[in-house]
């Protein structure tokens, strides 16, 4: 052979070599993905606080609703090797643009949004969520305040109201949902009510967490104290002993996930406090709540708030057996997690129930089977004007 | 099932190859069969049903009037069955509704709306069954005996969901015996991997532009600067998530042997509207002559009719896109801009320089996107009102509450580059094979990693109740 002609022959092959290798290296990255499916299945993502989409054989009506399909999409994004490891570099990668150096021009006394959902104000390093149509909760509302009037019905009632940074427009400086004027306006028969009145924005970044939608340990004592002093004015409120810092890992709130701000985060506090004996049980079970046993952690993106002040179920129950207190109830949010044994130390059984998780209760059989007295509603903005607390209806 | 899903490129694709490429010559229409069907039921199980009657129907009428093809009257009437059949479908599923709107405010009546969903793909397909049971009438090609194979042109997955509207005269030998061979397949692979990266980098990103400032409430109340960046971002979000799709199509029809006409042909570079509409949606403006225009009579008229044959096509071209005012208002806004064209604009725009003819076909190119996009109405008036008065609005608190979309500014120069024929060029600049086929292999095997890696990321969704 000519060389003119080995090195045509050379040229040719290296080119058809090159297409080979091209399309071994596709198949080869479409076989780690289809494989996936084999791969033993990762459980929870602490990044995006969920747990993960698994892979499941369809049925006839899964695949006819579409779940089949989703849970498949979703499966795949979620169980492909070193995924969580992909959104966090791609969701630094991809939000690149820093917020806190925009010039003060632009972001004084105005949001500076983030997400569609979420924005910073005044500049400062805290993310708030955006402020929220009160018209678009009108039906919730009505359904929340048909089942507050049953409770007034039933037992001594007390309204707690927490509006949460979504509720009040900073920019313009007024409430965008005004759910003490709602209540007040609304609720019938015998309640109380007060509210957590401290809804500057100085004091938003005092009691709220950075990067999480939840009251920190500052605004949560706080309010158990105002709740209390509604509760049981005679009462002595409980004083913390003292306060952990957990080393390690910072705490990236709800806010910073859903924005993709993981940097936006804090060391997490939280009080400690000597309370009388007492058990606890979880959804009918004896078990321990919380774990106020953290003082270190090194797992990234861990869900502190949950982890120290316990998970949301659909109803815990304390027993402090002082048999001659009242028994309480408390329709609650995440929000009443960090104080619900604050409060319930000065009861005798405390219910705490989460109307997102036990929607078809029947209040009048459990307010009597548990002979409860007295009903603590934490009115946060969600816990009225969200759908996950409507309730179902009652067979 | 989209193309741009991992559930489409790890499970449905892999798995078809390989059965694909396993089984014997005479099963692989059947194998493409099944797997259309599948593709098709994947996002619309209940319709899946709807298309195979319509298979079944166009199949039978297709056999009688190639039956009757010498009995002119009952051939004419099998045709006229068939299209009414069709545009009857079509109309139920996405017209009706449009009509009793029409009717409820014109006669302040209260008709009630048919709670249907529009099935996927129903433009696409109905105009490709219809185009094979005219050209079966014209006699321009042959009935097709076997249910299989026809069922194999009308779903096949590829073009099924959104184009290109494939003529059944373009794969009629195909479907019978078609050429597979590694280079073919390769050159297929790539060009999936660059309408993949199409759809999933730009047009997705642009969307997020476009879809924030367009469905926001206070949409006419943004000024110009925003109202512009809107309006380029859809744009580019509209031409990549089409032909983006489009390529796709064509490259994944390759793969299996198929060989479609062009759909897009760099539109963004036209010079005219004319020019445009030659580079834009090409299989769709292409039937619409074939099937519309040129049976009406075209230009081998009377001016007068002219001017309305040339009305009905834009106005059914508008009208296919969607049923809404506003796609008709589109529809007609081509119109007019292409009689102006041709009565006496294009003979004046041939005098300018390039960039001159370039900016004026962008420009009403890119108002033409506007109204295609805003469908009240009302709203339209508003913003074109904005945009012609350079509107000035709060532009500090415009960009501070939709701050984060200067994440995605940056795709619109991307996108602008990328519109352009750029690859055509470097392709003629480079002389060394060698050195092209390094860079495009290794170019694309990255496009192709990183819109993985966009799809994953895209599934990030975290949730703010702590259930554990």
């Amino acid at each position: 052979m000519r060389i003119v002609d080995f090195y045509k022959r050379l040229k040719k092959d290296s080119l058809k070599m090159m297409d080979a290798f091209f399309l071994f290296s596709i198949f080869f990255i479409m076989g780690i993905g289809f494989l996936t499916i084999f791969l033993e299945p990762k459980d929870k993502s602490s990044l995006e606080n969920r747990g993960l989409k698994k892979f499941s054989l369809p049925t006839i009506s899964t695949f006819f609703n579409g779940q089949f399909q989703d849970n498949l999409e979703s499966a795949y994004a979620d169980q492909f090797p070193y995924s969580r490891k992909i959104k966090s570099v791609m969701g630094n990668v991809l939000n690149f643009m820093d917020y806190r150096s925009i010039p003060e021009k632009i972001c004084q006394n105005r949001y500076v949004a983030i997400n569609e959902d979420h924005a910073i104000f005044n500049c400062a390093d805290t993310i708030l969520q955006l402020p929220i149509d009160a018209e678009l909760y009108k039906d919730n509302i009505a359904n929340h305040l048909s089942y507050y009037n049953e409770l007034n019905a039933l037992a001594d009632t007390y309204y707690y109201v927490l509006e949460r940074s979504n509720a009040y427009n900073f920019e313009e400086g007024k409430l965008a949902i005004d759910v003490y004027d709602i209540l007040s306006k609304n609720l019938k028969g015998n309640y109380h009510i007060a509210k957590f009145d401290h809804n500057t924005f100085e004091e938003v970044k005092k009691y709220f967490y950075k990067g999480d939608h939840h009251w920190n340990l500052y605004g949560s004592y706080l309010g158990y104290l105002e709740i209390m002093k509604m509760l049981k004015p005679s009462d002595t409120p409980l004083v913390p002993t003292g306060i952990v810092t957990v080393k390690g890992q910072p705490f990236v709130g709800s806010n910073a996930k859903e924005t993709k701000q993981w940097d936006i985060s804090e060391p997490f506090q939280y009080y400690t406090f000597s309370l009388p004996e007492h058990v606890v049980y979880v959804e009918g079970k004896l078990q321990n709540y919380g774990n106020y046993e953290i003082k270190s952690n090194n797992v990234p993106y861990f869900n502190y708030y949950s982890k120290v002040y316990g998970n949301d179920v659909s109803e815990i129950m304390y027993d402090f057996n002082q048999d001659e207190k009242e028994n309480l109830m408390i329709l609650a949010s995440s929000y009443s997690n960090p104080i619900n044994r604050l409060i319930a130390s000065h009861f005798n059984q405390t219910f705490v129930v989460d109307m997102r998780f036990y929607n078809k209760i029947n209040f009048e059989e459990y307010v009597k089977a548990h002979h409860i007295t007295k009903i603590l509603v934490l009115a946060s903005t969600e816990v009225v004007a969200y759908e996950d607390f409507n309730r179902a209806e009652v067979e | 099932m989209l193309f741009s899903s991992l559930t489409f490129l790890f499970f449905f694709l892999p798995i078809l190859l390989i059965l694909y490429y396993i089984a014997k010559e005479k099963y692989k229409n059947v194998i493409l069969c099944i797997a259309s069907f599948l593709f098709y039921a994947w996002g619309e199980p209940k319709y899946i049903v709807l298309m195979m009657v319509s298979i079944i129907v166009n199949y039978i009428i297709a056999l009688f009037i190639d039956k009757f093809k010498n009995q002119r009257m009952k051939k004419k009437g099998l045709l006229i069955l068939a299209i009414v059949f069709n545009i009857f479908m079509l109309f139920v599923f996405k017209y009706a509704n449009f009509l009793i709107d029409i009717v409820n405010s014109l006669f302040h009546l209260r008709l009630a709306s048919l709670e249907l969903a529009l099935p996927i793909g129903i433009s696409f397909y109905t105009f490709q069954i219809l185009s094979y049971v005219i050209d079966v009438y014209r006699g321009e090609v042959g009935v097709q005996k076997n249910i299989i194979t026809l069922g194999t042109y009308i779903s096949l997955f590829p073009q099924l969901i959104a184009g290109p509207i494939v003529r059944y005269s373009t794969i009629e030998e195909q479907l019978k015996k078609r050429d597979h061979s590694l280079e073919k397949f390769t050159s297929g692979l790539k060009r999936f991997v660059i309408g993949l990266g199409k759809k999933v980098i730009i047009a997705n990103n642009m969307a997020l532009i476009a879809d924030t400032i367009f469905n926001s409430a206070h949409v006419t109340e943004y000024g110009f600067l925003i109202l512009l960046s809107a309006i380029l971002s859809y744009t580019f979000q509209i031409y990549f998530d089409f032909s983006g799709y489009s390529d796709m199509a064509i490259g994944l029809g390759k793969m299996f042997g198929f060989d479609f006409l062009e759909n897009f042909n760099y539109p963004y570079i036209s010079e005219s509207i004319t020019d445009f509409w030659r580079r834009w949606h090409i299989s769709l403006s292409t039937w619409f002559r074939d099937y519309v225009y040129i049976p009406l009579g075209g230009n081998r008229c009377s001016k007068l009719r002219w001017l309305f044959n040339l009305f009905v096509v834009w106005f059914l071209t508008g009208l296919w896109h969607g049923a809404s005012w506003n796609f008709i208002i589109w529809g007609l806004y081509f119109f007019v801009l292409l009689l102006i064209e041709k009565l006496f604009l294009k003979k004046f725009l041939d005098r300018l320089p390039g960039i001159i003819r370039w900016c004026y076909a962008f420009l009403f190119i890119n108002l033409g996107w506007l109204i295609f996009r805003v469908e009240n109405v009302q709203n339209l008036f508003t913003l074109f009102s904005n945009l012609f008065s350079l509107k000035k609005g709060d532009l500090w608190m415009d960009i501070a509450h939709n701050y984060y979309l200067l994440n995605y500014v940056f795709y619109i120069p991307i996108a602008f580059l990328c519109s352009f024929p750029i690859v055509k060029w470097m392709d003629h600049k480079m002389s060394s094979e060698f050195g092209k086929k390094i860079l495009s292999n290794i170019g694309l095997l990255v496009l192709f990693v990183l819109c993985i890696l966009y799809l994953i990321n895209n599934s990030y969704n975290p949730f703010i109740y702590f259930r554990f």
